[in-house]
């Protein structure tokens, strides 16, 4: 069968959408949607299309039972909780980081909106996001940066390491400038660490975060050549005032 | 409910599901609140049975916690994509092998009617208005049948079955009538 003939794919995405594809047949077509990504949308465009059909169920409440097994079930330590990997959690933002900047940054804000609208106030907030790629541009580490204390904690899909002589730093891209400010380093074998308040500081003015192999005790008032990762810093507290409403409305 | 509600409704629940990606239970609690009044009816509706639909419920839920950091808005709305977890796992549990063996009886078919009615979606929004209009446009076997898939979940067997139609009559509406629909909901 042939599918890359226009119409069969139209006919196959609407009769997945409306569930009357079935059996094998439904298992290969989401096989083909994996690698596909126009047929997803094609898809997608079907199932928005008719989802008012659904919106327009009435409303059943539920007993309060589901909700009591619910939280049973996603409390970390559950049987059936199945806590994933960070980085399989970072799948997310990497899809957002990889995806149309505006929206990317607008949904990772509205993601770090809710981080910061924690109830009751928690103690340390998470206000920067990098997400940073090799020069493959494979996303390899995630930068997260807390306040109270001000502290950093390095994400990485395979450990940071750099030989004796030398170490590894993090660096900001100024937003105006473009320039690499040096930012920090990073201690070996450290997932976390402190950051002064002036780092702190630094930050805001960070579009993007990256991370070089120096030499020890080499001068930090620019990066070498050997830059390992890099990629964009998300502010989220400057979004959190923003509003839901945010610049970059995410249409189905 | 204007535009400008329904784009902060779908940024809110946006954020919820990528607090889920982050393992907020917080979030999750909120999004089930917010979310699950509906999903159950759309649930219910497709299995008939509370106690068949409770079990769906958890289900969709719990695919939706595991499944949160897979979501993006290229994989349509919010509401769309716990809509699709919720019908797909509907329909998966209706055409499970516990349940194959099982014939639907007739008073399974009681709610039929008013679900299937679509001037009821013209009551509000906009896009109901349209698809209301665009379903209208359909013959009638067309509009029953892409109705009958969609709401009770029914195969094209059981949908000729039910409805006295030609199996290859009831794949042919299905067909076209997908496509009329596409043809005006996207001139």
């Amino acid at each position: 069968m042939r599918y890359d003939d226009p119409t069969l794919r139209q006919q196959l995405a609407g009769a997945y959408a409306l569930g009357s594809l079935q059996g094998p047949a439904r298992a290969h077509f989401e096989r083909l949607m994996e690698d596909d990504a126009e047929l997803r949308r094609l898809v997608v465009d079907y199932q928005e299309d008719l989802s008012p059909l659904a919106l327009d169920a009435p409303d059943v409440r539920p007993p309060a039972r589901i909700r009591q097994r619910l939280i049973e079930a996603t409390t970390p330590g559950s049987n059936t909780d199945t806590e994933p990997s960070w980085w399989h959690r970072l799948g997310f933002w990497r899809g957002l980081a990889t995806a149309n900047g505006l929206l990317a940054v607008a949904l990772v804000a509205f993601i770090g909106v809710g981080v910061l609208r924690q109830e009751p106030p928690v103690p340390s907030e998470l206000v920067y996001v990098g997400v940073l790629s090799d020069q493959e541009q494979n996303p390899g580490v995630a930068v997260l940066a807390y306040n109270n204390p001000f502290r950093l904690e390095i994400e990485a899909k395979t450990a940071l390491t750099a030989p004796a002589d030398s170490e590894l730093r993090l660096w900001i891209r100024d937003r105006d400038t473009g320039t690499p400010v040096f930012l920090a380093a990073i201690p070996a074998g450290e997932k976390t660490f402190a950051l002064g308040e002036g780092p702190w500081k630094l930050l805001r003015r960070a579009k993007a975060l990256m991370i070089t192999r120096e030499a020890a005790g080499s001068p930090v008032s620019a990066p070498g050549q050997d830059v390992l990762y890099q990629g964009v810093c998300v502010n989220l507290k400057k979004w959190s005032g923003a509003g839901l409403g945010g610049p970059s409305a995410p249409q189905g | 409910m204007t535009r400008r509600d329904r784009q902060e409704a779908t940024y809110d629940l946006a954020m919820l599901i990528g607090r889920c990606a982050l393992r907020d239970q917080q979030a999750f609690l909120a999004l089930y609140d917010a979310t699950s009044a509906k999903l159950f009816g759309v649930i219910l509706r497709i299995v008939k049975r509370e106690h068949w639909a409770e079990e769906v419920l958890q289900d969709v839920y719990l695919k939706a916690w595991q499944a949160a950091d897979s979501y993006n808005a290229s994989r349509g709305r919010p509401m769309t994509w716990l809509i699709n977890i919720a019908r797909n796992r509907s329909i998966d549990f209706l055409r499970g092998a516990e349940h194959a063996a099982t014939q639907r009886s007739e008073e399974l078919d009681d709610g039929l009617p008013s679900a299937l009615d679509p001037l009821r979606a013209a009551e509000t929004g906009k896009e109901m208005d349209r698809l209301a209009e665009c379903l209208k446009q359909l013959k009638d076997g067309q509009r029953e049948c892409i109705l009958m898939v969609y709401h009770q979940g029914y195969t094209p067997t059981e949908v000729s079955r039910h409805s006295n139609h030609p199996i290859g009559t009831v794949k042919t509406w299905i067909r076209r009538g997908l496509q009329q629909l596409r043809d005006c909901m996207r001139p």
